[in-house]
């Protein structure tokens, strides 16, 4: 046992050093993660520069009227001055570019009739009157135009808007409602229907999980099949390097096939995962930079990606560290388990030409496996919901038990077995590629066909 | 120490490709599997290395089952190669792990094997010269800046880093020029002398010779001709003349009953069936005053041996 971890471990140090000093590994590394530092980074500069102040925009409509002389004959009171004071959502302006109308360093005199309010108003070329009455069906607020007044029809309207929406306001306040009553009536309400279990216990992170829900299938299933495909090309060159160099006469006396298909596929898997985490690495970093620069040098932002950023702070109560830990580990053993398949196809060759005739087997599992995953539990809608059994097929369950560990759908118990088929699994056919490898460490000729592996397989 | 071969047999599929095998060496030297293309020399090799599943037999090292295990073995492959992407000391000091050299002896064997092999140029960078300092620092050597000759120099010091006990060598002079041919038998010479035990597997007979106290001849699969070389020579006799006169004795060898294999400017090289006959035509040239300048009776080379054992009907390089 210690001979065969001695030569897996030299045979992963040398593969690992060697292959991470090559010029394309590390130009690939550190010009990728430049460009994903960059991107994100200049993108968001660049965005907030050139899409305007999108922010919030309480609009001061600065009327024309200085002095609004007020009638009021409705029960209640109101100190309008606090009017200046109020600004309200003008709901046809939409939610993408909101405006709030605001009124302000208006003088608002209370008169005890709108006779005397437009007597007053005369002498007042820059005045409004306004007239609160109230009859059988409510309360009217009516804008008055004195006689030689300057203003217009349209400030007049202006104003008009502005009290229609003011108006609920001034009449709690003259109910006698106090002003900490008067703000909690102003929050926002929603409404939504609930089936019985959701309202036994209320789950008030159920939002942020149907995001995720929706969102962490795709990404877990694209950064797999992303490292796939690269790395496995990689450890399938690999394997079958010492062919291709006339290495394996010099290589087999001194290694068994198993720890050197091993040692290879581990080098090569670590160094796409150090590859991919810098890569990672970068792009957080390129997205912070890009966040603290906009938030510096554009104080108001209101970006829709530094928010989306900013709500990662309530993740933290969605996912446990044992879910965390257990996905993180599935998305390890997935990709060392395609590896070990990527592995299998360079021992079947005998040559690199023939890899892309041996590579079909790690490819085809995958694609087999996605179109399972997509279709077999229902589309990829239902893959956090859908059929469990793909939960302990390998193959699938490395697809589809990240996202739903993560959410809380399977047990840990339940994850724990399927991780533990997975890493079985991946030593199994790490095994069949040392026996391949042996079997076809001296054969010369087209790949094999299946009768003919069987055959080799029989001849020890 | 002891190299036993017994019974060693291999099918791929119905058709044998080593038939019952069987040789051993007592003693340190050179043993010898000779054979044409195809025989089994090098399927043999891999069997008795334990790289490829025998069907039949054992070998033994020493009473104990042959592996990297029971055994320090170094092995230059007849196909061989260095990864062409990676540095040469590199693959030096990869190889030299694999094998189990102590780390604190990696450097030194390293060095000994590439001055003795005249290849440090291409594994070290010179030192500087006076005024050079702060110069680039010379990048590692990769194997394709090599010639094959000098790829072939690395890929023995990769058989020999490990100090091996048992040596096992197929075609290791092919494709090599005169003066590092050389190199290669001196540095056999000395591991013979230092009581290494080596298989060599070659189709330069005069080399063979050279080194080899015993042999094995192989045709397709089995052993036609098998023993000690000086004991096999005898069998066959002093069969081969040489001879060299000053005139054409061409009829005294037709009278004679002689068998001309060649002749160039009165140099003659003559197949006897016994020393007898070689005398006679001797006395018959003497009868008639023909001078004799040369007259070498010697066995047959192991060239004709092979030729004769393996037959003609085959490819012979």
């Amino acid at each position: 046992m210690s001979r065969h971890f001695s030569a897996f471990r030299k045979v992963f140090t040398f593969t690992f050093s060697s292959h991470t000093k090559t010029k394309g590994y590390r130009a690939a590394t550190f010009v990728t993660a430049f460009l994903l530092f960059l991107i994100p980074f200049v993108s968001m500069l660049a965005t907030e520069f050139f899409a305007g102040d999108n922010t919030q925009k309480e609009t001061n409509y600065q009327t024309a009227a200085q002095t609004v002389y007020v009638f009021d004959e409705v029960e209640g009171d109101f100190d309008y001055s606090r009017l200046n004071d109020m600004s309200f959502f003008l709901p046809e302006s939409g939610a993408v570019n909101p405006v709030y109308l605001h009124f302000s360093d208006i003088v608002y005199q209370m008169v005890d009739s709108a006779k005397e309010g437009l007597e007053k108003g005369k002498e007042d070329p820059c005045s409004l009157v306004l007239s609160v009455t109230k009859d059988d069906q409510g309360v009217h607020f009516s804008v008055l135009i004195p006689e030689n007044s300057s203003l217009t029809e349209d400030d007049a309207e202006g104003f008009s808007s502005y009290l229609s929406l003011a108006g609920n306001a001034v009449l709690l306040q003259k109910s006698g409602i106090s002003e900490d009553a008067l703000n909690a009536l102003s929050v926002p309400v929603s409404s939504a229907i609930l089936t019985g279990e959701e309202t036994e216990e209320a789950d008030p992170l159920k939002p942020v999980r149907d995001i995720f829900g929706m969102i962490l299938p795709y990404v877990i299933l694209m950064v797999l099949y992303f490292l796939i495909l690269i790395y496995g090309q990689g450890v399938a060159s690999s394997v079958v390097s010492e062919k291709s160099s006339k290495l394996m006469d010099t290589l087999l006396i001194s290694v068994q096939p198993k720890d050197l298909i091993f040692g290879k596929m581990c080098a090569i898997a670590l160094s796409g995962i150090l590859q991919f985490f810098t890569w990672g690495v970068a792009l957080v970093l390129g997205f912070a930079a890009g966040t603290v620069s906009v938030k510096a040098l554009f104080p108001d932002t209101d970006m829709v990606l530094i928010r989306f950023f900013e709500s990662f702070g309530s993740l933290s109560g969605v996912f446990t560290l044992p879910s965390v830990l257990i996905t993180v580990l599935m998305v390890l053993g997935g990709f060392f388990l395609y590896c070990a398949l990527a592995a299998v196809g360079g021992a079947l060759a005998s040559k690199a030409e023939e890899l892309s005739a041996t590579n079909y087997l790690f490819t085809m599992a995958l694609v087999i496996s996605f179109l399972c995953v997509l279709f077999g539990g229902g589309g990829i809608e239902n893959i956090i919901s859908g059929s469990s059994i793909l939960d302990f097929i390998p193959f699938t369950a490395v697809l589809v038990v990240p996202s739903r560990i993560l959410l809380g759908e399977i047990s840990v118990f339940a994850a724990c077995i399927s991780l533990a088929m997975v890493l079985l699994a991946t030593v199994l056919i790490v095994l069949l590629a040392g026996k391949v490898y042996r079997m076809m460490s001296f054969y010369r000729g087209k790949v094999p066909s299946v009768k003919q592996l069987l055959g080799m397989w029989k001849e020890k | 120490m002891s190299l036993i071969v017994s019974d060693l047999w291999k099918k791929y599929g119905e058709k044998t490709v080593v038939d019952h095998l069987s040789f051993s060496m007592e003693k340190p030297g050179v043993y010898a599997l000779l054979g044409t293309n195809g025989a089994g020399k090098t399927t043999a090799i891999r069997m008795i290395l334990g790289m490829l599943a025998k069907d039949g037999g054992e070998v033994l090292w020493n009473g104990k089952s042959l592996s990297p295990k029971s055994c320090n073995i170094g092995y230059l492959a007849e196909e061989r190669g260095l990864y062409p992407k990676y540095s040469l000391m590199d693959q030096l000091f990869y190889f030299a792990s694999l094998r189990d050299v102590p780390k604190s002896q990696v450097k030194e064997r390293i060095r000994y094997w590439a001055k003795k092999l005249e290849v440090e140029e291409y594994l070290y960078a010179p030192l500087p010269e006076k005024g050079m300092r702060g110069k680039k620092k010379e990048k590692p050597r990769m194997p394709d800046q090599l010639s094959k000759g000098n790829q072939q120099k690395i890929q023995f010091m990769i058989a020999l880093l490990s100090d091996p006990e048992l040596i096992v060598l197929d075609e290791p002079m092919s494709g090599l020029d005169p003066v590092n041919t050389d190199l290669f038998k001196q540095v056999i010479r000395e591991e013979i002398d230092r009581g290494k035990y080596l298989i060599m597997s070659s189709h330069q007979m005069a080399t063979v010779e050279e080194f080899c106290t015993d042999i094995t001849i192989l045709d397709r699969s089995k052993a036609v001709l098998q023993g000690n070389l000086n004991e096999i020579k005898k069998s066959y006799g002093r069969v081969n003349l040489s001879l060299k006169t000053e005139t054409d004795i061409a009829p005294y060898i037709a009278q004679s009953g002689v068998v001309l294999l060649s002749e160039k400017e009165y140099e003659y090289r003559l197949k006897v069936q016994n020393e007898g006959q070689a005398n006679a035509l001797l006395g018959l040239l003497i009868q008639n005053d023909v001078t004799v300048i040369t007259f070498d009776l010697s066995e047959p080379s192991l060239h004709e041996i092979f030729v004769e054992k393996v037959g003609e009907g085959h490819e012979v390089e």
